[in-house]
């Protein structure tokens, strides 16, 4: 892949110079991350064979990592952008404790086999993916008009979004949804992968070539780069930003809703360090902290590396504390790669 | 390019401290060959799940598991999330069920959402069980707990010894869906029913299962009802936040406050008065039974009650120093 990007042929101006650089830069990290993750695969079938290398043991990799893939793609958007939410955990809670109750609500008594489960689920996605988008707007708006930035925003609303859904359920989880949900939605496979992991693959492509493609995505790294540069040219930064923290309000939402369907339960509890986990992804797959740089496919990569890591250290029994020590590893190495490339890219320029 | 080249090392690097990290940490209980040889004397591979590896009562289970383990020629497998969650803790059984044991046991971190993994799990052909806590589903060959319901009966009745005059008692929870803390909640209120001279406060919900945040709470409320005279402390970790808020508060010895589970710390603060009373589950002794009850069922016993609870032991100053009590101290 990378022959053909320095094959290409050298462009006129000298200015063009330094964004090819950059590009290959990026894309090569990004490959990096793909190369760490083609070994781990490699090294765990080697040693363990056909237990950890199962379409059957992807397939729960690729299933348990859905609802990561979603917050991380609306964060790697955000990142990019040059902000950050750390409310997403709480914003999801909400959402699917708020749209597991419409469910139970709408779909009737379960005694009658819940009559109305079809309409009362489609109701509560709609309602889920509804409110995870106006925290969204929330965020958005505080971040832009109080001018206070968004690492302290959101850690506002993450307190405010949990402690609410704490209120509605008084710290118990809901449970009691019809059997649809799961059937339908959670277990059910198309092409004998689970419907989640669909829904998470068609996101990440969507949003990947939303973000290399078009004038929307080029705009979101033109902000991160350098907001003030891009408002000077014309770009309606305030209106882009309250967009992107409104995406990734409704892609909580969607992960709240993914999370009900795989564990017949919401999880009010269980989502304090999603924030956390989704920035580490985004940066293991190449971007930069300070906005301006990252992909979708390196995102998809930092997603998955963790997982398989999770997965591939307690099948080859590796006592469970050592593998928080290997993705804290990992994670420096490739902040450390990050490094290099910035200051390569100040060479080069 | 040099820039090319620390990119190779980064991740050279990467793979290598992988490699490091299994290779210097593998449990030694993985042998390669698979699930039982067919000779005399068959060897068992059994998986052990705990709620998480977070917690004194989980380590002392797991001791026990594999001390039986070894008397029993049974190959041990042991993976634990590292926080009590289920999203956690299922990637962790899948994995393990992908590594084909010949049995699993498990402690449930939550009773609705492991159901269907672990239904998979038998719907593969290992049978499975659960320690501790219970799950909704009737698919396990056997449930072996210390009775939480009547621990917390035990442990109220205590409560109301210690505190004979009466007044306001509160219960630390930590999140209802735990269903042997639940159990506890209904134990313990079953003590106080009719005991007119106790008032029975609302439950403190440490839903982070921190021990800061046990100790905020129960600071609290120490503060809003001085008519406390007695605090149920649901497991370790509420325990030593408890005990921390009373002496914090000045108010050891007179408030009572039992802590439940009897890891090295909370038998520290019973000897020096922070904790009034302990209520051990033997969880060495459940992670025995668990092999042993594991090992009878893949024999073909199939006689095996589905439910196998005891009754759990109170601890207090005076009979600390027994030597059957010694053996229910977690370590």
């Amino acid at each position: 892949m990378t022959d053909t990007l320095t094959a290409s042929p050298r462009p006129a101006t000298e200015g063009a110079a330094p964004s090819r650089t950059r590009r290959v830069a990026t894309t090569m990290t990004g490959n990096w991350v793909f190369l760490a993750l083609v070994i781990l695969i490699v090294f765990f079938s080697v040693k363990a064979g056909g237990t950890f290398f199962d379409l059957g043991n992807f397939r729960n990799v690729l299933f348990n990592a859905s609802g990561t893939m979603l917050l991380a793609v609306g964060t790697a958007f955000l990142i990019i952008g040059g902000q950050l939410d750390l409310s997403i955990g709480s914003v999801l809670v909400f959402s699917e404790v708020v749209g597991a109750k419409v469910i139970i609500a709408v779909s009737g008594p379960a005694a009658k086999s819940y009559p109305d489960a079809t309409l009362g689920i489609a109701l509560g996605i709609v309602v889920s993916i509804g409110l995870g988008a106006a925290w969204g707007v929330l965020n958005g708006v505080l971040v832009t008009r109080v001018k206070i930035p968004s690492f302290i925003i959101t850690l506002g609303s993450l307190g405010m979004a949990l402690g609410l859904a704490q209120v509605i359920t008084k710290g118990t989880d809901v449970t009691g949804m019809p059997p649809k949900m799961i059937t339908s939605i959670g277990i059910a496979r198309f092409l004998s992968l689970p419907v989640p992991v669909w829904i998470a693959a068609a996101v990440a492509v969507v949003a990947g070539l939303v973000l290399a493609k078009t004038r929307f995505g080029r705009y979101t790294y033109a902000i991160g780069s350098n907001a003030e540069a891009a408002r000077r040219s014309g770009i309606k930064v305030a209106r882009h930003i309250v967009i992107l923290f409104t995406m990734m309000g409704a892609l909580a939402g969607l992960a709240g809703v993914l999370d009900v369907a795989r564990y017949t339960t919401t999880q009010v509890s269980g989502h304090s360090s999603d924030n956390l986990v989704a920035i580490a992804a985004v940066i293991i797959g190449g971007a930069s902290l300070f906005g301006g740089r990252g992909t979708i496919f390196g995102t998809a990569v930092g997603v998955l590396i963790p997982a398989v890591l999770n997965n591939g250290l307690v099948i080859i029994n590796v006592q469970p504390f050592w593998q928080t020590v290997a993705i804290g590893a990992i994670l420096i190495l490739a902040v450390a790669m990050d490094n290099i490339k910035r200051s390569q890219q100040t060479r080069a320029s | 390019m040099s820039h090319k080249n620390t990119g190779a090392a980064l991740v050279a690097a990467a793979a290598a401290t992988v490699l490091a990290i299994s290779g210097c940490s593998s449990g030694a209980s993985d042998t390669p060959s698979g699930g039982g040889s067919n000779k005399a004397g068959k060897h068992y591979k059994i998986a052990f799940i705990p709620g998480c590896t977070c917690d004194p009562y989980y380590s002392t289970e797991t001791t026990g598991f594999q001390t039986a383990a070894k008397a029993a020629s049974v190959t041990p497998i042991v993976q634990g999330p590292a926080d009590f969650q289920a999203s956690e803790q299922i990637p962790v059984l899948q994995a393990v069920v992908q590594k084909k044991p010949d049995a699993i046991v498990i402690d449930p971190t939550d009773a609705t959402a492991l159901a269907a993994p672990i239904e998979a799990a038998v719907a593969q052909g290992i049978p499975v069980m659960t320690t501790g806590n219970n799950v909704k589903t009737d698919k396990i060959f056997t449930a072996i707990a210390a009775s939480s319901i009547q621990g917390g009966k035990l442990g109220g009745q205590e409560l109301i010894k210690q505190a004979p005059q009466g007044g306001e008692v509160v219960f630390v929870h930590i999140k209802p869906g735990i269903s042997s803390i639940d159990d506890r909640d209904t134990g313990f209120k079953q003590a106080f029913q009719g005991q007119t001279k106790y008032t029975v406060l609302h439950e403190l919900y440490a839903g982070n299962d921190s021990a800061t945040q046990a100790a905020s709470l129960v600071s609290a409320t120490l503060s809003s009802h001085p008519k406390l005279v007695a605090i149920f402390a649901s497991n370790v970790i509420t325990a030593e936040g408890a005990a921390n808020a009373v002496q914090t508060a000045g108010k050891q010895g007179k408030i009572a406050v039992l802590g439940y589970d009897a890891g090295p710390n909370e038998v520290t603060d019973l000897r020096a008065g922070s904790l009034t009373a302990l209520v051990s589950q033997n969880p060495y002794q459940i992670g025995q039974q668990a092999i042993a009850n594991a090992v009878k069922y893949l024999k073909g016993d199939k006689s095996i009650p589905k439910d196998q609870p005891f009754a759990p032991l109170v601890i207090t100053k005076d009979n600390l120093n027994d030597p059957k009590t010694q053996t229910a101290l977690y370590k």
